[in-house]
């Protein structure tokens, strides 16, 4: 299923972080976000044991 | 005796330490190349004729003393411009950039390529802020592929890749998070070697994304891959992701052959939504090692989407103020994707995160009983310069732009060292060359330069100066 995002939606995120949008732009921007959010799916609904954790500083 | 523009650089060392040309006369011949043919190909954003040439007398000195002047004496290289290099303002492909004050001091990367003698000529091109597989900069122009004028040299080091490949210098340095190296040395003929995560320094480059953040170089042999590999790597304080472990020369074993090396080709993710020569290329390289097995790793696409949220989230973060006080100054091919990076909410951040270490496991696993896996660079050939935003493979329709890091991608997710060797000559592919991943264990890089120098050795890859059209 692919995420929904409106240029509101974008607004009031960009809004939240203090970063301005020119009139005109939150559409690009909310089609990118989307597109992010929809391949995140991929791995945020993908079940992990409770032990694995985020690496701070990766060392493979 | 003049060095031509397929001299590799041991031949160019053994040139200028047996007396039969300078050091000096083969910086000059690299700027008279550069001066000629790069109003075309768009490799250089910035050219050090009078350092490049008072550095090349330092090496003359050296060998007319009988002093040793390293194992990259006199040779030209140049580097991706987010590498610092003092007394230059480092760009990262970008104009915010261009007005910050030079650089105080060199790249570790830099610095260690002079202190083994190889000689600095000037600063290549680059999507901007490293965000992108193309080189399509919208501030500093294209750089063109110089196997065919009309097409990208791929990215984010295209000026890397291109300048190799068109013989303007044999040696550059590039940076590489989803396939920056790896993309270009593919789209444009060359090898290209992505080292283990924390193998080379990167005090003194403009990060992209910390986390998945690697330099390494661009050549047109194995060989001289492999020696600037040997002087660029080992530990360095500077950097806190660089890996405490001593330098491991890879020279010394480099024709040992490939005899205990377990070979396997990627199956599954890697064999899908790519042209029929990328797939061709693969096939060919796994007849010349022996490779008959198949592998699969499971949940690649996953991986591939973790990649994109850490770099978007990442990538944000470092240029938030600019994004705040000035997005209007980045590159529009940039600028929204950095946006929607910083929007990116903090629990899919880490999440991804987690997914990468348990698939940094999973790969583990795989690697137990192989020593080397295969899978293509890139799915297709150099795509057109300004190519339509989408494109047809496989019956899929696909992003032409970012479809082209789909094999990269989950190999840096989790830092594996990977050597991109070039392949032309494949039926539907025209003149344009390709590229195959070779992928080891973490810290293998010997490994990898091993089967590259076998398959090089037999012919299977190379790199010849591109002979340029269109």
């Amino acid at each position: 299923m692919e995420s929904t995002l409106t240029e509101a939606d974008v607004e009031r995120l960009a809004a939240l972080l203090g970063l301005p949008l020119e009139p005109g732009s939150a559409a690009a921007v909310a089609a990118q976000l989307a597109g992010l959010m929809t391949s995140a799916r991929l791995f945020t609904e993908f079940p992990l044991p409770d032990d694995v954790e985020p690496a701070p500083v990766f060392r493979p | 005796m003049s060095v031509g523009a397929d001299a590799s650089a041991i031949a160019i060392v053994d040139a200028i330490n047996t007396r039969r040309t300078s050091a000096r006369e083969v910086v000059t011949s690299a700027l008279e190349r550069i001066d000629r043919r790069d109003r075309v190909l768009n490799c250089f954003t910035r050219v050090l004729g009078e350092v490049a040439i008072a550095d090349a007398d330092r090496v003359d000195r050296i060998v007319a003393t009988g002093g040793d002047a390293g194992p990259l004496a006199g040779v030209p290289f140049a580097v991706k411009n987010l590498f610092d290099v003092a007394g230059v303002t480092t760009l990262a492909g970008s104009r915010i950039h261009a007005e910050h004050p030079p650089a105080q001091r060199d790249a570790a990367a830099v610095a260690a390529l002079r202190r083994a003698g190889a000689v600095l000529v000037g600063c290549l091109n680059m999507d901007e802020y490293a965000f992108g597989f193309t080189t399509e900069n919208t501030h500093y122009g294209p750089t063109r592929n110089p196997h065919d004028l009309s097409r990208i040299a791929g990215g984010s080091s295209g000026g890397s890749a291109a300048a190799v490949a068109a013989g303007l210098v044999p040696l550059s340095l590039g940076s590489d998070t989803n396939g920056s190296i790896r993309v270009p040395a593919a789209l444009c003929g060359v090898f290209g070697l992505k080292p283990t995560y924390g193998r080379v320094s990167r005090a003194g480059v403009v990060l992209f994304a910390g986390s998945l953040d690697h330099v390494g170089p661009f050549a047109r042999s194995v060989r001289d891959l492999a020696v600037a590999f040997d002087a660029l790597q080992g530990p360095d304080a500077a950097d806190p992701v660089c890996a405490d472990r001593p330098a491991e020369p890879t020279i010394p074993g480099l024709d040992l052959g490939i005899a205990d090396l377990r070979v396997a080709v990627a199956g599954g993710h890697f064999a899908q939504l790519a042209e029929p020569a990328a797939l061709a290329a693969v096939e060919r390289v796994a007849r010349a090692l022996g490779a008959s097995r198949r592998v699969t790793i499971a949940d690649v696409q996953r991986a591939r989407a973790a990649a994109s949220v850490i770099t978007s989230t990442e990538g944000a973060f470092y240029h938030l103020d600019d994004l705040k006080r000035r997005a209007k100054d980045f590159d529009p091919l940039t600028r929204d994707r950095f946006r929607a990076g910083a929007l990116i909410p903090a629990a899919v951040y880490l999440q991804a995160l987690r997914f990468r270490a348990w698939f940094a496991e999973r790969a583990r696993e795989v690697f137990r009983d192989v020593d080397v896996v295969i899978a293509p660079t890139t799915p297709y050939p150099a795509p057109p310069i300004g190519a339509p935003r989408t494109t047809i493979v496989d019956g899929v329709e696909v992003v032409t732009r970012g479809h082209l890091g789909v094999f990269t991608q989950p190999w840096s997710l989790i830092g594996l060292p990977v050597v991109s060797v070039p392949i032309a000559g494949l039926a539907g592919a025209g003149p344009l060359p390709l590229g195959v991943q070779l992928i080891a264990p973490a810290f293998r890089e010997a490994h990898l330069l091993r089967a590259a120098a076998r398959l090089e050795a037999e012919g299977v890859v190379a790199a010849p100066v591109a002979a340029t059209r269109g």
